[in-house]
């Protein structure tokens, strides 16, 4: 059977990650509670997860009107639509100069544009089904100095995948030239493993190829220890308790000052992890399908999690 | 899988199967409605001698009967009319008038041929003289030498006191089998046959209508085509006009041909022109005119849906009272486009699950289907290339303009429209596309596929964008090809309940957890760290 390698290795595909894994332990009640970030920031408030501060949320065509004030107190801020989907529709605004906005990367931007990207985003052209969308105004990630030889004009996020409460895998997705300062795979960012026992970075993939070093920097991308790691897998896992999600991605941003704080979570994560760990991601997920979780809050679940994987592989 | 699927999935089968099987086993109706396969177009055109002037030229027409049924009649007398005229043994066409400067006129059926057997009992009591079979008993006008060559047939293969079915049984056999079959030598002479034991079609049937007379059996030789690929004499169809023959017993006209070896009986490729034709050669060859016989098989993919309709009324069942065929025949049209709708979702469903293609939108490639059905392949193509670059063209250019999602949208839409009247109007003009009708949904699907188009090239880049292009554009046309299979078509048609199987196949691939194709080329990376 051609497909006999790929089962050996314990790969997810596709049709068995929506049959298998999304469509039993995901609800689909429970998807907008992570399809809308505004939605998301209140219920990570309730649940203790620290999350971006969102400065505004603009709702109606009426408010953008005085966004010109309404962003007066910010030097730097990221506008991104609630219902966005792979890192669409994101702007980051670094800082002021001669009345005119710098973008990450350096080009300048006027409110004009700004106004009028706010506009498309609250008339659905990013949202993930279309619909008309909110647009939120939010603090920007100052990005740790760990990721400054091995980021690219943007800031790198951190990819748990969380199954049942259990973190099972992870990566660290660093913006490259490619992607536009955006750290999503599709558009040319780099995908690097993190070793989930000791937070160590392992290999990279990039457009489904296994590379050493950043295209942009030249810098080897293995080896580099991810600070404060055993606070992010705990903040991750809770994402379960907040969702109700089985199988979820949980993507958080290491703040400079603020230290790790929780993104967004994703009901459908990619799979283009299991490259970047070389390891097949289902034989990570099975030993879990069953486990009792009973009485387990979320620093045991993640000592757990690390047992059974360390004594399966 | 759970055994409730399996049980759902083997009872959508089980359940098409056993409707499918009564309807056609124990209710008799056909399984689809029967294709009428014996169509052909036969072509009568007269070559006017330069001698002609204004006159009448006459030349016989296909006659319909119980086997032969006339679909459609065409003819150009270019200024010439036309008359058709029953004659006692042909169906007389004439055109009267001024000769015209072509030279050529045509008369043109399109017809279809059945077979037909007949039987003959062994034993005919004596038949009271029929003042009407007079002229087919008429003998021949013999020589001396003739007359004895005959006589000597005669003696040597009927007794005497013989039953007139035997006797023709004996005259048949001894054209069939004795005198050999050669259409290069058309010996003109009863005896020169009789010593060269050979003729062509037309000296077996002046034969055999010449030993019948000579019995008292009413005979006559029929002169028409014989569709048969070996006797076209051209590439182009042209047939030689051939002869067999007609005998009368028991009240009946007895078909046979002594050159083929068909008695009693007529297959689906004779085609008459006219009776008796001893005393009817002046319609073939008429002085003014040479007449010619072209015939050409028309690739019918007609299903005779009249027929079915009576096998169905006539079967009286709950299941057949439901039957499509019942509806309005615009209804009907309608539904044999929709009808094929769920087959398209499974190729759709194959690719994407199963072989792991991208594509814009979900039913993006089948809604391409439908259009390219609608109108053609080519045009369908040509059009959607044109549509969506138009639509990039414009969409780069309203982008300058900051306008919001919906508003520019619709700004869209009325282009797709504007372009489609331009469209409209240079075709008009060129004539490119003849089968060009601006059908109502296909604006729909280039507008929604123009945004999406637009969209993805900014969003995932040029390359993500141009697999989705190329699997959408190889999905639309696998599925066009699967919608133009017609017997597909009419069975889905005729039984609409090959769709709950066609449920059973989509729970199938929907239950399919395993690996894409594409998957082993996304993840060879991690097959490639295992050696």
């Amino acid at each position: 059977m051609i497909f006999a390698k790929l089962k050996a290795l314990g790969v997810l595909g596709m049709n068995s990650r929506i049959g298998e894994f999304m469509l039993p332990h995901n609800s689909r009640k429970d998807y907008p509670k992570v399809d809308d970030k505004v939605v998301t920031a209140e219920l990570a408030a309730r649940h203790g997860i620290p999350m971006p501060d969102n400065y505004r949320v603009i709702e109606s065509f009426g408010e953008l009107r005085e966004l010109g004030e309404t962003l007066a107190p910010h030097d730097a801020f990221v506008i991104k639509p609630a219902r966005g989907s792979m890192g669409n529709g994101i702007i980051v605004v670094t800082g002021r100069a001669e009345g005119q906005f710098i973008r990450a990367g350096g080009s300048r931007t006027t409110l004009r544009n700004l106004r009028y990207h706010m506009a498309q985003i609250l008339g659905g052209l990013y949202s993930i089904n279309g619909y008309p969308d909110r647009a939120i105004v939010q603090y920007m990630i100052r990005m740790h100095p760990v990721f400054n030889d091995i980021s690219f004009n943007g800031v790198p996020d951190i990819r748990v995948i969380v199954f049942r409460g259990f973190p099972v895998m992870a990566m660290t997705r660093l913006p490259t030239g490619e992607s536009g300062g955006r750290a999503n795979l599709h558009q040319g960012a780099l995908g690097v493993g993190i070793d989930l026992a000791r937070g160590v970075t392992t290999h990279c993939v990039h457009h489904n190829r296994i590379i050493a070093a950043h295209p942009d920097t030249g810098r080897p991308l293995a080896g580099i220890a991810i600070p404060q790691w055993k606070d992010i897998l705990h903040m991750a896992v809770k994402g379960y308790e907040l969702s109700g999600l089985g199988y979820l991605g949980v993507d958080i941003a290491l703040d400079r000052d603020r230290g790790p704080l929780v993104l967004e979570m994703n009901a459908r994560p990619g799979l283009t992890i299991q490259l970047a760990n070389l390891t097949g991601l289902k034989k990570r997920l099975v030993p879990f399908m069953e486990l009792d979780l009973s009485g387990m809050d979320a620093k045991a679940r993640v000592k757990k999690a690390l047992e059974i994987i360390e004594r399966a592989e | 899988m759970r055994r409730s699927t399996w049980i759902l999935v083997i009872g959508l089968f089980l359940a098409t199967a056993a409707s499918i099987i009564y309807k056609t086993f124990y209710l008799g109706v056909s399984f689809i409605p029967t294709v009428e396969k014996n169509l052909w177009n036969v072509e009568l055109s007269l070559k006017l001698k330069p001698s002609a002037r204004s006159r009448t030229i006459g030349f016989p027409v296909p006659r319909p009967s119980d086997r032969l049924t006339i679909k459609s009649t065409q003819f150009d007398g270019k200024g010439m009319s036309l008359t058709i005229e029953k004659r006692p043994n042909v169906l007389r066409g004439q055109w009267q008038g001024k000769v015209p400067a072509a030279k050529t006129v045509f008369y043109r059926v399109v017809l279809e041929l059945r077979e037909k057997q007949y039987t003959v009992p062994s034993f005919l009591p004596p038949e009271p003289p029929d003042p009407r079979m007079r002229e087919y008993l008429v003998p021949p006008e013999l020589s001396p030498q003739e007359a004895a060559a005959l006589k000597s047939v005669e003696d040597d293969i009927i007794p005497d006191n013989i039953s007139r079915v035997k006797a023709v049984k004996a005259i048949y056999y001894f054209l069939h089998e004795e005198v050999l079959y050669n259409d290069l030598r058309s010996w003109r002479n009863l005896q020169e046959i009789l010593e060269h034991m050979e003729a062509d079609s037309r000296g077996k049937a002046r034969l055999f209508t010449a030993l019948c007379r000579r019995q008292g059996i009413p005979a006559r030789t029929v002169g028409g085509i014989v569709l048969r690929p070996e006797r076209r004499a051209d590439e182009k169809g042209r047939h030689n006009i051939f002869y067999w023959n007609e005998v009368r017993l028991d009240g009946k006209w007895i078909p046979l041909c002594t050159t083929y070896g068909v008695f009693a009986a007529i297959t689906d490729e004779y085609l008459p022109l006219f009776w008796n034709a001893d005393s009817a050669n002046e319609i073939i060859n008429d002085e003014g005119a040479a007449l010619r016989v072209t015939a050409n098989r028309v690739e019918s993919t007609e299903f005779s849906i009249i027929e079915y309709r009576r096998e169905i009324r006539k079967a009286k069942s709950w299941l057949l009272d439901h039957s499509l065929y019942l509806l309005p025949m615009n209804v009907q049209s309608i539904l044999k486009v929709l009808i094929l709708i769920p087959f398209g979702a499974v190729i759709l469903v194959f690719f994407r699950n199963i072989i792991g293609f991208k594509t814009f939108g979900i039913f993006m490639p089948v809604l391409l289907a439908l259009f390219f059905r609608e109108t053609s392949y080519f045009f369908g193509m040509s059009f959607f290339s044109a549509i969506v670059l138009a639509g990039i063209g414009e969409r780069t250019l309203l982008k300058r303009l900051r306008l919001l999602a919906v508003p520019r949208m619709s700004i869209i839409l009325t282009l797709v429209v504007v372009f489609l009247c331009v469209f409209a109007l240079i075709n008009h003009e060129t004539r490119l596309f003849r089968e060009f009708t601006p059908a109502l949904f296909p604006i729909i699907i280039t507008t929604i596929f123009i945004e999406r188009f637009s969209l993805m090239l900014e969003e995932e880049g040029t390359k993500n964008t141009m697999k989705a292009l190329a699997g959408t554009v190889i999905i639309a046309t696998i599925t066009f090809w699967v919608f133009s299979i017609r017997t597909l078509q009419t069975i889905v048609f005729t039984h609409p309940e090959t769709l709950l199987s066609v449920i059973a196949v989509l729970i199938l691939m929907g239950k399919y957890t395993g690996y894409r194709l594409s998957e082993l080329a996304r993840f060879r990376a991690l097959l490639g760290s295992d050696e």
